[in-house]
């Protein structure tokens, strides 16, 4: 299969011990956008990013990644196929450092290996990794909690902080789960920045957001999840959209 | 003196032993009952070695170190599966399971009912000599470890005790580095029963009972966890403390049971007072 999707999903179906949690789930994430994936809560927003990343398999149809079918994929290994993911409960490493917590995810560490830890080669990678962390965390504003345990910063900044992380991957498409949930307005503006910069890059974003300023700022699409997809197109079109507006907005939201 | 040395001899042993614990406990997240378990096997690997087929003891060492951490690597693979208090458990089972087979294969194979005759190379038969040597490998036990804990494995490692997911989720698998930590921890504790040897006359599996494992528990908790310094701290505060409740008076029938009864007095202390232990750096939640 070709196509300018990263990532296809087909006629997706998932449901817990009878509960349906959505069914004939179709649509694409185009290539190098922002792609916002919004719905009511219980929607499976996050069941979906579960699904993508190999967390529970679907109960049917079928996920894409650059056109190669996603099957028996293992967490660890959604990697290998350069998919990244922020966590709705954040999940930082909590007893890390905030700086420590980025280097983590950096795809080239020999000092990774046990055996590979008494030359010196790693230091010189490591230094490297460190200086494209702490570009990392200025930029979201975290640069001066560096040094601070992951779990003794706010939790809006912990989310920035699992944005770091999964962005640290070097992944080529990010899923990222209510990024700016619990963060004060003013600090909106900087993970807006930041995903335009990792959409400049190349890379694909899908953003499940409840946000819809956040939305209707930066999202390239929309796709609106309840029990199926309502709805998808540009936010322009989505959000006057009188199923959308009836069954999640409650209120028109100018884009 | 060669008292003097042979407790110093003794606290190094512990010590190598609180490392391999520790490296599993405090920065893999992995709570084992049952480490005596290793130290028996790097004990038995040495002593059988030596006694009955007259390997020089130089030699025993690593072949123990290598021997225990094929058993350890052998012995997680069905244990991966398992939640914290079923690992825990399991890890107590696998102790008793090898002091037992220990125990009753002694009809008949040689040695089961107990070994002794070691035959030390003539260097080792001086009592500073033997000190210095398990002193040097217990420097370089601590070195190696400090070495790991610090490097980006050790990073790694730590992450993926507080959060398995996540740390799968940045392209690492958590029983990768559940099984590795593992094994290293089983060649050091193979190290560590290889040097218990030359401090005991004898060994049977008696020595090696699962009490033992509560003592590690106590050394490490008191001494801290996720510390180096702590697995140093901890047992030769303990033991050193032990010893000296020798010389306080009591016939060893009490001094004994006191020893235990304060050993357990002083775990639930730091357990509700400082469950960090001394200078411990994480604390086992979940």
């Amino acid at each position: 299969m070709i196509s300018a999707n990263k990532l296809e999903y087909r006629d997706l179906y998932k449901h817990f011990d009878g509960l349906m949690v959505f069914h004939h789930v179709s649509f694409g994430v185009p290539a190098g956008q922002i792609t916002a994936l919004i719905g009511p809560n219980g929607a499976g927003k996050s069941t979906l990013i579960n699904m993508t990343c190999g967390v529970f398999p679907q109960d049917g149809g079928q996920i894409f990644k650059d056109g190669r079918e996603l099957r028996r994929l293992s967490a660890a290994g959604a990697l290998d196929l350069s998919l990244a993911r922020t966590f709705q409960n954040v999940r930082v490493f909590s007893t890390l450092s905030v700086l420590e917590n980025v280097l983590v995810a950096f795809p080239d560490q020999p000092g990774d290996e046990p055996w590979r830890i008494f030359g010196r080669a790693w230091k010189g990678v490591e230094e490297r990794n460190r200086e494209q962390a702490m570009r990392f965390l200025e930029r979201l504003g975290l640069a001066n909690d560096a040094g601070r345990r992951a779990d003794e910063i706010p939790f809006g900044s912990q989310k920035l902080l699992a944005l770091a992380r999964a962005t640290a991957t070097g992944a080529d498409t990010l899923l990222l789960d209510e990024t700016t949930t619990g963060l004060e307005m003013s600090r909106v503006p900087l993970v807006l920045d930041f995903l335009r910069a990792l959409r400049a890059e190349g890379r694909t974003i899908l953003l499940v957001e409840h946000n819809m300023d956040v939305v209707t700022d930066v999202a390239d699409s929309v796709v609106v999840l309840h029990g199926t997809v309502i709805a998808q197109g540009t936010p322009q079109q989505v959000l006057h959209d009188e199923q959308v507006i009836r069954e999640y907005l409650g209120r028109i939201y100018s884009a | 003196m060669d008292y003097f040395f042979f407790i110093l001899s003794v606290i190094c042993v512990w010590t190598i032993l609180s490392l391999a614990t520790n490296l599993v406990i405090g920065y893999g997240g992995l709570m084992t009952l049952g480490h005596v378990g290793f130290l028996a096997i790097g004990a038995y690997t040495a002593a059988t070695l030596n006694i009955l087929w007259h390997v020089n003891f130089y030699y025993t060492i690593p072949i123990a170190i290598i021997v225990t951490a094929v058993v350890a690597f052998a012995s997680i693979l069905p244990l991966l599966r398992l939640d914290a208090f079923y690992f825990g458990l399991s890890t107590l089972g696998l102790n008793i399971v090898i002091t037992d087979v220990l125990q009753n294969v002694g009809p008949r194979v040689p040695g089961a009912e107990g070994l002794f005759g070691l035959d030390l190379p003539a260097l080792m038969t001086s009592s500073i000599w033997r000190l210095a040597i398990i002193a040097a490998l217990t420097a370089l036990t601590v070195y190696l470890s400090w070495q790991l804990v610090r490097s980006p494995f050790g990073r790694s490692l730590r992450a993926m005790r507080d959060q398995p997911d996540a740390i799968e989720s940045v392209g690492k698998s958590a029983k990768r580095y559940r099984v590795t930590i593992w094994t290293i921890s089983g060649g050091l504790a193979g190290l560590a029963g290889a040097l218990y040897c030359t401090t005991l006359s004898y060994i049977d599996p008696t020595v090696f009972s699962f009490l033992f494992s509560f003592n590690l528990l106590v050394y490490i908790g008191f001494g801290g966890l996720a510390s180096i310094l702590g697995s140093i701290l901890g047992p030769t505060l303990l033991i050193v403390f032990g010893e000296a409740l020798r010389f306080g008076g009591l016939p060893s029938q009490v001094s004994g049971p006191v020893q235990q009864s304060l050993f357990a007095l002083l775990l639930i202390f730091v357990m509700v007072f400082r469950r960090q232990g001394l200078v411990g750096k994480y604390d086992f939640r979940e």
